[in-house]
Protein backbone atom coordinates (compact mmCIF):
# COMPACT_ATOMS: atom_id res chain seq x y z
CA UNK A 1 0.00 0.00 0.00
CA UNK A 2 1.85 3.01 -1.16
CA UNK A 3 -0.28 6.05 -1.63
CA UNK A 4 -2.92 8.10 0.05
CA UNK A 5 -5.73 6.83 -2.14
CA UNK A 6 -4.99 3.25 -1.22
CA UNK A 7 -4.73 4.12 2.44
CA UNK A 8 -8.10 5.88 2.27
CA UNK A 9 -9.62 2.91 0.52
CA UNK A 10 -8.26 0.67 3.22
CA UNK A 11 -9.67 2.88 5.93
CA UNK A 12 -13.03 3.10 4.19
CA UNK A 13 -13.33 -0.68 4.25
CA UNK A 14 -13.95 -0.39 7.98
CA UNK A 15 -17.30 1.19 7.14
CA UNK A 16 -20.17 -1.28 6.93
CA UNK A 17 -23.01 -0.67 4.55
CA UNK A 18 -25.21 1.71 6.56
CA UNK A 19 -28.73 0.42 5.91
CA UNK A 20 -30.49 3.69 6.42
CA UNK A 21 -33.07 3.43 3.64
CA UNK A 22 -35.95 2.34 5.89
CA UNK A 23 -35.25 5.19 8.30
CA UNK A 24 -35.03 7.65 5.42
CA UNK A 25 -38.49 6.57 4.29
CA UNK A 26 -39.77 6.75 7.85
CA UNK A 27 -38.49 10.27 8.33
CA UNK A 28 -39.78 11.29 4.91
CA UNK A 29 -43.26 10.09 5.82
CA UNK A 30 -43.06 11.98 9.11
CA UNK A 31 -42.09 15.13 7.23
CA UNK A 32 -44.98 14.71 4.84
CA UNK A 33 -47.35 14.03 7.71
CA UNK A 34 -46.12 17.07 9.57
CA UNK A 35 -46.76 19.16 6.52
CA UNK A 36 -50.18 17.82 5.70
CA UNK A 37 -51.95 16.57 8.78
CA UNK A 38 -53.85 19.11 10.83
CA UNK A 39 -53.74 18.69 14.58
CA UNK A 40 -50.19 17.41 14.87
CA UNK A 41 -49.28 20.24 17.18
CA UNK A 42 -50.20 23.83 17.69
CA UNK A 43 -46.66 24.88 16.92
CA UNK A 44 -46.44 23.11 13.61
CA UNK A 45 -49.91 24.29 12.72
CA UNK A 46 -48.93 27.85 13.40
CA UNK A 47 -46.13 27.63 10.91
CA UNK A 48 -48.28 25.76 8.42
CA UNK A 49 -50.95 28.40 8.80
CA UNK A 50 -48.49 31.12 7.96
CA UNK A 51 -47.31 29.47 4.79
CA UNK A 52 -50.78 28.62 3.65
CA UNK A 53 -51.92 32.16 4.34
CA UNK A 54 -49.00 33.51 2.37
CA UNK A 55 -49.89 31.22 -0.48
CA UNK A 56 -53.57 32.23 -0.21
CA UNK A 57 -54.69 28.69 0.44
CA UNK A 58 -57.41 27.60 2.87
CA UNK A 59 -56.25 27.02 6.42
CA UNK A 60 -56.52 23.50 7.85
CA UNK A 61 -60.03 23.01 9.21
CA UNK A 62 -58.96 22.27 12.76
CA UNK A 63 -56.70 25.22 13.14
CA UNK A 64 -57.80 27.71 15.76
CA UNK A 65 -56.05 31.01 16.39
CA UNK A 66 -54.31 30.96 19.75
CA UNK A 67 -54.40 33.51 22.49
CA UNK A 68 -50.80 34.53 22.80
CA UNK A 69 -48.50 37.52 22.87
CA UNK A 70 -48.95 37.48 19.14
CA UNK A 71 -52.70 37.02 19.33
CA UNK A 72 -52.64 34.28 16.74
CA UNK A 73 -52.10 36.90 14.04
CA UNK A 74 -48.90 35.96 12.37
CA UNK A 75 -48.47 39.13 10.45
CA UNK A 76 -44.78 39.69 10.60
CA UNK A 77 -44.36 41.40 13.96
CA UNK A 78 -40.68 40.57 13.77
CA UNK A 79 -39.38 43.17 11.37
CA UNK A 80 -36.14 42.57 9.50
CA UNK A 81 -33.51 45.23 9.07
CA UNK A 82 -30.27 44.84 7.16
CA UNK A 83 -27.41 45.98 9.33
CA UNK A 84 -25.04 48.68 8.14
CA UNK A 85 -21.56 47.49 7.32
CA UNK A 86 -18.71 50.00 7.03
CA UNK A 87 -16.67 50.01 3.83
CA UNK A 88 -17.13 48.04 0.67
CA UNK A 89 -17.63 44.38 1.41
CA UNK A 90 -18.86 41.40 -0.54
CA UNK A 91 -21.12 40.17 2.23
CA UNK A 92 -21.72 40.11 5.95
CA UNK A 93 -23.06 37.90 8.74
CA UNK A 94 -24.16 38.13 12.35
CA UNK A 95 -22.72 35.17 14.25
CA UNK A 96 -23.47 36.07 17.89
CA UNK A 97 -25.58 38.33 20.06
CA UNK A 98 -25.75 39.38 23.70
CA UNK A 99 -28.64 38.31 25.97
CA UNK A 100 -30.13 41.82 26.09
CA UNK A 101 -30.44 42.09 22.33
CA UNK A 102 -28.52 45.37 22.28
CA UNK A 103 -25.28 44.02 20.86
CA UNK A 104 -24.62 41.82 17.86
CA UNK A 105 -21.28 40.53 16.62
CA UNK A 106 -20.32 39.22 13.21
CA UNK A 107 -18.14 39.94 10.26
CA UNK A 108 -17.98 41.17 6.71
CA UNK A 109 -15.81 39.65 4.06
CA UNK A 110 -14.12 40.91 0.96
CA UNK A 111 -14.21 39.07 -2.32
CA UNK A 112 -10.74 37.69 -1.50
CA UNK A 113 -12.29 35.85 1.43
CA UNK A 114 -10.72 37.88 4.27
CA UNK A 115 -13.07 38.49 7.13
CA UNK A 116 -13.28 41.73 9.09
CA UNK A 117 -14.88 41.44 12.50
CA UNK A 118 -17.68 43.85 13.32
CA UNK A 119 -19.78 44.57 16.37
CA UNK A 120 -23.11 46.40 16.33
CA UNK A 121 -24.40 48.39 19.29
CA UNK A 122 -28.07 49.30 18.84
CA UNK A 123 -27.42 48.64 15.14
CA UNK A 124 -24.43 50.99 14.90
CA UNK A 125 -21.43 49.20 13.44
CA UNK A 126 -17.86 49.27 14.74
CA UNK A 127 -15.23 47.55 12.64
CA UNK A 128 -12.70 45.53 14.63
CA UNK A 129 -10.83 44.43 11.50
CA UNK A 130 -9.21 41.10 10.66
CA UNK A 131 -7.54 39.62 13.73
CA UNK A 132 -6.22 36.37 12.34
CA UNK A 133 -7.17 33.71 9.84
CA UNK A 134 -10.87 33.44 9.23
CA UNK A 135 -11.79 34.44 12.78
CA UNK A 136 -15.48 34.71 13.60
CA UNK A 137 -17.16 35.93 16.74
CA UNK A 138 -18.71 33.10 18.72
CA UNK A 139 -20.22 35.10 21.60
CA UNK A 140 -20.66 38.61 22.95
CA UNK A 141 -21.73 39.59 26.47
CA UNK A 142 -23.91 42.47 27.59
CA UNK A 143 -20.83 44.43 28.67
CA UNK A 144 -19.47 44.24 25.12
CA UNK A 145 -16.68 41.76 25.84
CA UNK A 146 -16.61 39.16 23.06
CA UNK A 147 -14.75 36.06 21.91
CA UNK A 148 -13.68 35.04 18.41
CA UNK A 149 -12.24 31.82 17.02
CA UNK A 150 -10.32 31.08 13.85
CA UNK A 151 -10.50 27.52 12.58
CA UNK A 152 -7.80 27.39 9.92
CA UNK A 153 -5.30 24.61 10.58
CA UNK A 154 -5.64 24.58 14.34
CA UNK A 155 -8.10 26.59 16.35
CA UNK A 156 -6.98 29.92 17.76
CA UNK A 157 -9.14 32.20 19.87
CA UNK A 158 -9.16 35.76 21.13
CA UNK A 159 -10.89 37.74 23.84
CA UNK A 160 -12.03 41.13 22.55
CA UNK A 161 -12.20 43.61 25.43
CA UNK A 162 -11.86 47.40 25.61
CA UNK A 163 -10.80 47.59 21.99
CA UNK A 164 -7.98 45.06 22.39
CA UNK A 165 -7.78 41.51 21.06
CA UNK A 166 -6.06 39.19 23.51
CA UNK A 167 -4.87 35.78 22.34
CA UNK A 168 -6.17 33.01 24.57
CA UNK A 169 -3.56 30.72 26.10
CA UNK A 170 -3.53 27.05 25.16
CA UNK A 171 -3.04 25.05 22.00
CA UNK A 172 -6.10 24.29 19.84
CA UNK A 173 -8.17 26.78 21.83
CA UNK A 174 -11.79 27.24 20.80
CA UNK A 175 -13.62 29.97 22.69
CA UNK A 176 -17.37 29.44 22.59
CA UNK A 177 -18.84 31.66 25.30
CA UNK A 178 -17.94 34.63 27.48
CA UNK A 179 -19.63 36.35 30.41
CA UNK A 180 -19.65 40.01 31.39
CA UNK A 181 -16.51 39.73 33.48
CA UNK A 182 -14.52 38.17 30.64
CA UNK A 183 -14.45 34.59 31.88
CA UNK A 184 -14.33 32.42 28.77
CA UNK A 185 -15.67 28.89 28.27
CA UNK A 186 -14.79 26.67 25.36
CA UNK A 187 -12.72 23.70 24.28
CA UNK A 188 -9.01 23.04 24.48
CA UNK A 189 -7.90 20.19 22.24
CA UNK A 190 -11.54 19.22 22.12
CA UNK A 191 -12.09 19.11 25.89
CA UNK A 192 -14.31 21.54 27.85
CA UNK A 193 -12.33 24.23 29.66
CA UNK A 194 -12.58 27.67 31.23
CA UNK A 195 -10.19 30.62 30.99
CA UNK A 196 -10.36 32.70 34.16
CA UNK A 197 -7.69 34.90 32.60
CA UNK A 198 -7.00 34.92 28.86
CA UNK A 199 -3.23 34.83 29.34
CA UNK A 200 -3.08 31.89 31.71
CA UNK A 201 -3.62 28.27 30.80
CA UNK A 202 -7.29 27.23 30.88
CA UNK A 203 -8.53 24.87 33.56
CA UNK A 204 -10.33 21.73 32.35
CA UNK A 205 -13.93 21.03 33.30
CA UNK A 206 -14.53 17.61 34.81
CA UNK A 207 -16.09 14.89 32.69
CA UNK A 208 -17.51 11.53 33.72
CA UNK A 209 -15.18 8.64 32.88
CA UNK A 210 -15.29 7.82 29.18
CA UNK A 211 -17.36 10.87 28.24
CA UNK A 212 -16.66 13.72 25.87
CA UNK A 213 -18.17 17.14 26.31
CA UNK A 214 -18.92 20.38 24.55
CA UNK A 215 -19.49 23.79 26.08
CA UNK A 216 -22.45 25.98 25.12
CA UNK A 217 -22.62 28.99 27.41
CA UNK A 218 -21.35 30.51 30.64
CA UNK A 219 -23.37 32.53 33.16
CA UNK A 220 -22.38 35.55 35.20
CA UNK A 221 -21.36 33.38 38.18
CA UNK A 222 -19.22 31.04 36.07
CA UNK A 223 -21.74 28.22 35.69
CA UNK A 224 -21.08 26.51 32.36
CA UNK A 225 -23.66 24.51 30.40
CA UNK A 226 -23.31 22.20 27.44
CA UNK A 227 -23.61 18.56 26.54
CA UNK A 228 -21.67 15.41 27.24
CA UNK A 229 -21.70 12.21 25.23
CA UNK A 230 -20.92 8.70 26.42
CA UNK A 231 -21.79 5.21 25.29
CA UNK A 232 -25.37 5.64 26.54
CA UNK A 233 -26.02 8.74 24.44
CA UNK A 234 -25.90 12.51 24.72
CA UNK A 235 -26.93 14.40 27.84
CA UNK A 236 -27.52 18.03 28.76
CA UNK A 237 -24.93 18.99 31.35
CA UNK A 238 -24.13 21.73 33.84
CA UNK A 239 -20.70 22.49 35.34
CA UNK A 240 -20.47 24.39 38.62
CA UNK A 241 -18.04 27.32 38.86
CA UNK A 242 -15.59 24.94 40.58
CA UNK A 243 -15.49 22.74 37.47
CA UNK A 244 -17.49 19.78 38.76
CA UNK A 245 -20.76 18.98 37.06
CA UNK A 246 -23.86 16.89 36.66
CA UNK A 247 -26.47 15.96 34.12
CA UNK A 248 -29.64 17.95 33.47
CA UNK A 249 -32.43 15.39 33.32
CA UNK A 250 -34.58 15.16 30.21
CA UNK A 251 -38.37 15.70 30.34
CA UNK A 252 -40.27 12.65 31.59
CA UNK A 253 -42.43 12.73 28.44
CA UNK A 254 -39.57 11.18 26.54
CA UNK A 255 -39.66 8.05 28.69
CA UNK A 256 -38.13 5.11 26.92
CA UNK A 257 -38.24 6.74 23.50
CA UNK A 258 -35.00 7.01 21.60
CA UNK A 259 -33.28 10.36 21.97
CA UNK A 260 -31.81 11.43 18.64
CA UNK A 261 -30.24 14.77 19.43
CA UNK A 262 -29.75 17.08 22.40
CA UNK A 263 -28.90 20.76 22.10
CA UNK A 264 -28.12 23.15 24.91
CA UNK A 265 -28.15 26.79 23.89
CA UNK A 266 -27.91 29.24 26.76
CA UNK A 267 -27.79 29.75 30.52
CA UNK A 268 -29.32 32.89 31.98
CA UNK A 269 -29.33 33.15 35.76
CA UNK A 270 -30.68 29.87 37.07
CA UNK A 271 -32.26 28.83 33.79
CA UNK A 272 -30.84 26.74 30.98
CA UNK A 273 -32.58 26.52 27.60
CA UNK A 274 -32.12 23.78 25.02
CA UNK A 275 -33.97 21.21 22.98
CA UNK A 276 -34.32 17.47 22.52
CA UNK A 277 -35.30 15.55 19.41
CA UNK A 278 -36.58 12.02 19.95
CA UNK A 279 -38.61 9.33 18.26
CA UNK A 280 -41.10 6.72 19.37
CA UNK A 281 -40.19 4.65 16.33
CA UNK A 282 -42.93 6.14 14.19
CA UNK A 283 -42.76 9.86 14.58
CA UNK A 284 -40.07 12.32 15.56
CA UNK A 285 -40.79 15.06 18.04
CA UNK A 286 -38.71 18.04 19.12
CA UNK A 287 -39.14 19.57 22.56
CA UNK A 288 -38.00 23.02 23.62
CA UNK A 289 -36.81 22.58 27.22
CA UNK A 290 -36.07 25.02 30.03
CA UNK A 291 -34.24 23.71 33.10
CA UNK A 292 -33.72 25.43 36.43
CA UNK A 293 -30.26 24.17 37.23
CA UNK A 294 -30.60 25.10 40.91
CA UNK A 295 -33.97 23.56 41.76
CA UNK A 296 -34.06 20.87 39.08
CA UNK A 297 -37.42 22.16 37.81
CA UNK A 298 -37.98 21.87 34.07
CA UNK A 299 -40.57 22.90 31.51
CA UNK A 300 -40.99 21.86 27.93
CA UNK A 301 -43.14 22.38 24.88
CA UNK A 302 -43.27 21.02 21.34
CA UNK A 303 -41.17 22.92 18.81
CA UNK A 304 -41.64 22.91 15.02
CA UNK A 305 -38.01 21.88 14.49
CA UNK A 306 -34.67 21.85 16.26
CA UNK A 307 -33.97 25.49 17.13
CA UNK A 308 -30.74 27.14 16.04
CA UNK A 309 -30.77 29.91 18.66
CA UNK A 310 -32.10 30.14 22.22
CA UNK A 311 -33.18 32.97 24.54
CA UNK A 312 -32.76 32.66 28.30
CA UNK A 313 -36.41 33.22 29.17
CA UNK A 314 -37.42 30.20 27.13
CA UNK A 315 -37.35 31.44 23.56
CA UNK A 316 -36.13 29.60 20.51
CA UNK A 317 -35.66 30.33 16.84
CA UNK A 318 -34.84 28.16 13.86
CA UNK A 319 -36.00 26.98 10.47
CA UNK A 320 -39.30 25.12 10.19
CA UNK A 321 -39.59 22.21 7.75
CA UNK A 322 -40.60 23.11 4.19
CA UNK A 323 -44.29 22.77 3.45
CA UNK A 324 -45.76 20.91 0.49
CA UNK A 325 -48.55 22.72 -1.31
CA UNK A 326 -50.24 22.21 -4.69
CA UNK A 327 -47.87 24.87 -5.98
CA UNK A 328 -44.78 23.02 -4.84
CA UNK A 329 -42.68 22.82 -1.73
CA UNK A 330 -42.44 26.12 0.04
CA UNK A 331 -39.12 26.80 1.68
CA UNK A 332 -38.68 26.54 5.42
CA UNK A 333 -39.60 29.67 7.32
CA UNK A 334 -37.60 31.07 10.17
CA UNK A 335 -39.69 30.70 13.30
CA UNK A 336 -39.63 32.27 16.73
CA UNK A 337 -41.33 30.43 19.58
CA UNK A 338 -41.67 30.71 23.35
CA UNK A 339 -42.35 28.14 26.04
CA UNK A 340 -46.07 28.65 25.61
CA UNK A 341 -45.81 27.31 22.08
CA UNK A 342 -46.61 30.74 20.68
CA UNK A 343 -44.52 32.52 18.15
CA UNK A 344 -44.11 34.24 14.88
CA UNK A 345 -42.47 33.85 11.51
CA UNK A 346 -39.59 36.18 10.75
CA UNK A 347 -40.07 38.52 7.84
CA UNK A 348 -37.55 38.72 5.02
CA UNK A 349 -34.96 41.45 4.82
CA UNK A 350 -35.03 43.95 1.98
CA UNK A 351 -33.68 42.42 -1.22
CA UNK A 352 -33.94 38.88 0.15
CA UNK A 353 -33.89 35.91 -2.18
CA UNK A 354 -36.98 33.89 -1.35
CA UNK A 355 -36.54 30.57 -3.09
CA UNK A 356 -38.42 27.33 -2.84
CA UNK A 357 -37.34 24.45 -0.64
CA UNK A 358 -34.08 25.95 0.64
CA UNK A 359 -34.11 28.10 3.76
CA UNK A 360 -32.49 31.41 2.97
CA UNK A 361 -32.41 32.67 6.55
CA UNK A 362 -29.99 31.64 9.27
CA UNK A 363 -30.69 32.75 12.84
CA UNK A 364 -27.61 32.88 15.06
CA UNK A 365 -28.60 35.12 17.98
CA UNK A 366 -31.70 35.52 20.12
CA UNK A 367 -32.14 37.80 23.12
CA UNK A 368 -33.38 36.44 26.44
CA UNK A 369 -36.80 38.09 25.97
CA UNK A 370 -37.28 36.96 22.38
CA UNK A 371 -37.55 40.50 21.05
CA UNK A 372 -34.25 40.79 19.20
CA UNK A 373 -32.68 38.31 16.81
CA UNK A 374 -29.62 38.34 14.63
CA UNK A 375 -28.47 36.29 11.70
CA UNK A 376 -28.09 36.57 7.97
CA UNK A 377 -30.04 36.10 4.80
CA UNK A 378 -29.26 35.55 1.15
CA UNK A 379 -29.90 38.76 -0.74
CA UNK A 380 -29.59 40.03 -4.29
CA UNK A 381 -26.42 42.00 -4.84
CA UNK A 382 -26.99 45.35 -6.63
CA UNK A 383 -24.21 44.54 -9.07
CA UNK A 384 -25.69 41.14 -9.84
CA UNK A 385 -25.56 37.75 -8.24
CA UNK A 386 -26.29 36.94 -4.62
CA UNK A 387 -24.55 37.41 -1.32
CA UNK A 388 -25.29 37.17 2.39
CA UNK A 389 -26.31 40.17 4.45
CA UNK A 390 -26.23 40.65 8.22
CA UNK A 391 -29.78 41.04 9.50
CA UNK A 392 -31.38 42.09 12.78
CA UNK A 393 -35.00 41.29 13.57
CA UNK A 394 -36.92 43.31 16.11
CA UNK A 395 -40.19 41.88 17.43
CA UNK A 396 -42.89 44.20 18.75
CA UNK B 1 -41.27 5.46 -3.40
CA UNK B 2 -41.57 3.58 -6.66
CA UNK B 3 -39.71 5.91 -8.97
CA UNK B 4 -36.25 4.46 -8.88
CA UNK B 5 -35.14 6.07 -5.64
CA UNK B 6 -34.74 2.82 -3.73
CA UNK B 7 -32.87 1.19 -6.58
CA UNK B 8 -30.58 4.16 -6.89
CA UNK B 9 -29.81 4.20 -3.17
CA UNK B 10 -29.32 0.45 -2.86
CA UNK B 11 -26.92 0.41 -5.78
CA UNK B 12 -24.65 3.06 -4.29
CA UNK B 13 -25.16 2.56 -0.57
CA UNK B 14 -21.88 0.80 0.03
CA UNK B 15 -19.83 3.50 -1.68
CA UNK B 16 -21.68 6.37 -0.01
CA UNK B 17 -21.30 4.63 3.35
CA UNK B 18 -17.55 4.61 2.87
CA UNK B 19 -17.49 8.28 1.87
CA UNK B 20 -19.55 9.24 4.93
CA UNK B 21 -17.25 7.23 7.18
CA UNK B 22 -14.13 8.87 5.75
CA UNK B 23 -15.69 12.30 6.25
CA UNK B 24 -16.65 11.73 9.87
CA UNK B 25 -14.33 9.02 11.15
CA UNK B 26 -17.14 7.68 13.30
CA UNK B 27 -19.71 5.03 12.40
CA UNK B 28 -22.67 6.67 14.07
CA UNK B 29 -21.88 10.14 12.80
CA UNK B 30 -21.40 8.66 9.33
CA UNK B 31 -24.73 6.88 9.50
CA UNK B 32 -26.45 10.04 10.61
CA UNK B 33 -24.75 12.13 7.91
CA UNK B 34 -25.76 9.67 5.21
CA UNK B 35 -29.30 9.40 6.52
CA UNK B 36 -29.74 13.19 6.54
CA UNK B 37 -28.32 13.53 3.04
CA UNK B 38 -30.52 10.76 1.64
CA UNK B 39 -33.58 12.27 3.32
CA UNK B 40 -32.93 15.55 1.55
CA UNK B 41 -32.45 13.69 -1.70
CA UNK B 42 -35.71 11.78 -1.14
CA UNK B 43 -37.65 14.97 -0.46
CA UNK B 44 -36.56 16.49 -3.74
CA UNK B 45 -36.34 13.29 -5.81
CA UNK B 46 -39.56 13.63 -7.77
CA UNK B 47 -39.77 17.32 -8.38
CA UNK B 48 -36.11 17.92 -9.01
CA UNK B 49 -35.89 15.68 -12.11
CA UNK B 50 -32.35 14.97 -11.15
CA UNK B 51 -30.21 14.23 -14.17
CA UNK B 52 -27.02 13.46 -12.28
CA UNK B 53 -28.08 12.05 -8.91
CA UNK B 54 -24.53 11.18 -7.89
CA UNK B 55 -23.37 14.77 -8.23
CA UNK B 56 -26.54 16.00 -6.54
CA UNK B 57 -26.21 13.63 -3.59
CA UNK B 58 -22.52 14.36 -3.31
CA UNK B 59 -23.26 18.06 -3.05
CA UNK B 60 -25.87 17.47 -0.34
CA UNK B 61 -23.59 15.13 1.58
CA UNK B 62 -20.55 17.39 1.57
CA UNK B 63 -22.60 20.49 2.24
CA UNK B 64 -24.27 18.77 5.19
CA UNK B 65 -20.86 17.72 6.48
CA UNK B 66 -19.21 21.13 6.16
CA UNK B 67 -22.24 23.17 7.21
CA UNK B 68 -22.42 21.28 10.49
CA UNK B 69 -18.99 22.65 11.15
CA UNK B 70 -20.14 26.14 10.24
CA UNK B 71 -23.30 25.90 12.29
CA UNK B 72 -21.35 24.80 15.32
CA UNK B 73 -20.36 28.41 15.92
CA UNK B 74 -23.86 29.32 16.93
CA UNK B 75 -25.44 25.97 17.68
CA UNK B 76 -22.47 25.23 19.85
CA UNK B 77 -23.88 21.94 21.01
CA UNK B 78 -24.93 19.17 18.82
CA UNK B 79 -24.17 15.66 19.92
CA UNK B 80 -26.00 12.74 18.53
CA UNK B 81 -26.93 10.07 20.95
CA UNK B 82 -26.28 6.37 20.80
CA UNK B 83 -22.58 6.71 20.16
CA UNK B 84 -21.02 3.35 20.87
CA UNK B 85 -17.34 2.68 21.35
CA UNK B 86 -15.73 1.64 18.13
CA UNK B 87 -14.21 -1.77 17.89
CA UNK B 88 -10.96 -2.75 16.29
CA UNK B 89 -10.95 -5.25 13.52
CA UNK B 90 -8.95 -7.75 15.51
CA UNK B 91 -6.21 -8.12 12.94
CA UNK B 92 -4.62 -4.71 13.04
CA UNK B 93 -1.11 -5.89 13.45
CA UNK B 94 -0.29 -5.76 9.79
CA UNK B 95 1.66 -2.73 8.67
CA UNK B 96 -1.15 -1.58 6.41
CA UNK B 97 -3.56 -1.61 9.30
CA UNK B 98 -1.17 0.40 11.41
CA UNK B 99 -0.82 2.92 8.64
CA UNK B 100 -4.60 3.14 8.40
CA UNK B 101 -4.81 3.85 12.11
CA UNK B 102 -2.17 6.54 11.74
CA UNK B 103 -4.08 8.00 8.82
CA UNK B 104 -7.31 7.97 10.75
CA UNK B 105 -5.71 9.80 13.65
CA UNK B 106 -4.10 12.26 11.27
CA UNK B 107 -7.41 12.96 9.51
CA UNK B 108 -8.88 13.95 12.85
CA UNK B 109 -6.41 16.83 12.96
CA UNK B 110 -7.85 18.37 9.80
CA UNK B 111 -10.68 20.85 9.59
CA UNK B 112 -13.87 19.49 8.10
CA UNK B 113 -13.34 21.33 4.86
CA UNK B 114 -9.77 20.08 4.53
CA UNK B 115 -10.92 16.57 5.24
CA UNK B 116 -13.67 16.89 2.66
CA UNK B 117 -11.16 18.02 0.03
CA UNK B 118 -8.90 15.06 0.79
CA UNK B 119 -11.79 12.61 0.44
CA UNK B 120 -13.04 14.22 -2.75
CA UNK B 121 -9.65 14.39 -4.42
CA UNK B 122 -7.95 11.24 -3.22
CA UNK B 123 -10.75 8.80 -2.47
CA UNK B 124 -13.43 9.85 -4.90
CA UNK B 125 -10.77 10.76 -7.46
CA UNK B 126 -12.52 13.96 -8.46
CA UNK B 127 -10.85 16.71 -10.44
CA UNK B 128 -10.33 20.10 -8.81
CA UNK B 129 -13.27 21.67 -10.70
CA UNK B 130 -15.55 18.77 -9.73
CA UNK B 131 -14.41 18.96 -6.10
CA UNK B 132 -15.04 22.71 -6.13
CA UNK B 133 -18.52 22.10 -7.55
CA UNK B 134 -19.31 19.53 -4.87
CA UNK B 135 -18.21 21.84 -2.08
CA UNK B 136 -19.66 24.99 -3.60
CA UNK B 137 -16.31 26.78 -3.41
CA UNK B 138 -13.78 28.10 -5.91
CA UNK B 139 -11.09 25.96 -7.47
CA UNK B 140 -8.55 28.15 -5.69
CA UNK B 141 -10.11 27.22 -2.36
CA UNK B 142 -9.87 23.54 -3.21
CA UNK B 143 -6.20 23.98 -4.09
CA UNK B 144 -5.37 25.90 -0.95
CA UNK B 145 -7.34 23.55 1.31
CA UNK B 146 -5.69 20.55 -0.29
CA UNK B 147 -2.26 22.08 0.14
CA UNK B 148 -2.89 22.89 3.79
CA UNK B 149 -4.39 19.49 4.43
CA UNK B 150 -1.41 17.66 2.96
CA UNK B 151 0.99 19.86 4.89
CA UNK B 152 -0.93 19.14 8.06
CA UNK B 153 -0.95 15.41 7.39
CA UNK B 154 2.80 15.45 6.78
CA UNK B 155 3.26 17.36 10.02
CA UNK B 156 1.11 15.18 12.26
CA UNK B 157 1.92 11.86 10.61
CA UNK B 158 5.47 11.99 9.28
CA UNK B 159 5.48 8.19 9.24
CA UNK B 160 3.08 8.37 6.31
CA UNK B 161 5.66 9.80 3.98
CA UNK B 162 3.63 8.62 1.03
CA UNK B 163 1.16 11.43 1.61
CA UNK B 164 3.31 13.91 -0.23
CA UNK B 165 2.17 12.51 -3.55
CA UNK B 166 -0.26 14.53 -5.65
CA UNK B 167 -3.42 12.89 -7.00
CA UNK B 168 -2.84 10.78 -10.05
CA UNK B 169 -2.77 12.61 -13.35
CA UNK B 170 -2.57 16.07 -11.77
CA UNK B 171 -6.17 16.72 -12.74
CA UNK B 172 -7.00 20.39 -12.68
Amino acid sequence: MSDLKELLEGLSEQAPRYDVLARVHGRRLVRLRQRRVAGYSASVLAVVAIALTMLRLPLPGEYEPQTSPFGGHYDGRCVAERLDVPGNFAGSKVTAGDPSGRRLAGHAYRSDGRTHLITWDYGMATEIGPIGGNAEFTDIAESGVAVATATADTRTSWLHRDGANILLAGEDAEALAVNDTGTVAGQVAGRPAVWDDPKTEPRPLALPAGATGRVADISADGTVVGTIADNTGTHAYRWHPDGTGEELKLPEDIGADKVLEVRVGTVDGNWVVGSVRYTDGIQETTLLVRWNHVTGQKRWTIAPAQPDAFGGQGWSAGIAPPIDTPNGSHGGHAFLQDMGGQGDVLSDAEGAVTGLSTPEITVTALSRDGRALGGYQTVVRPTGGQTTAAVRWTCH
Amino acid sequence: MDDGFDEYVQAGLGRWSRVAYLLTGDHHAAEDLLQNALLKLALSWRKARIDAPDAYLRKILYHEHVSRWRRSHHLRNEHLSERMPEHGTGHDLAADAIRRILLRQALEKLTRKQRAVIVLRYFEDLSEPDAAEALGVSIGTVKSQQSRALARLREVAPELHVLVKEPRGARA
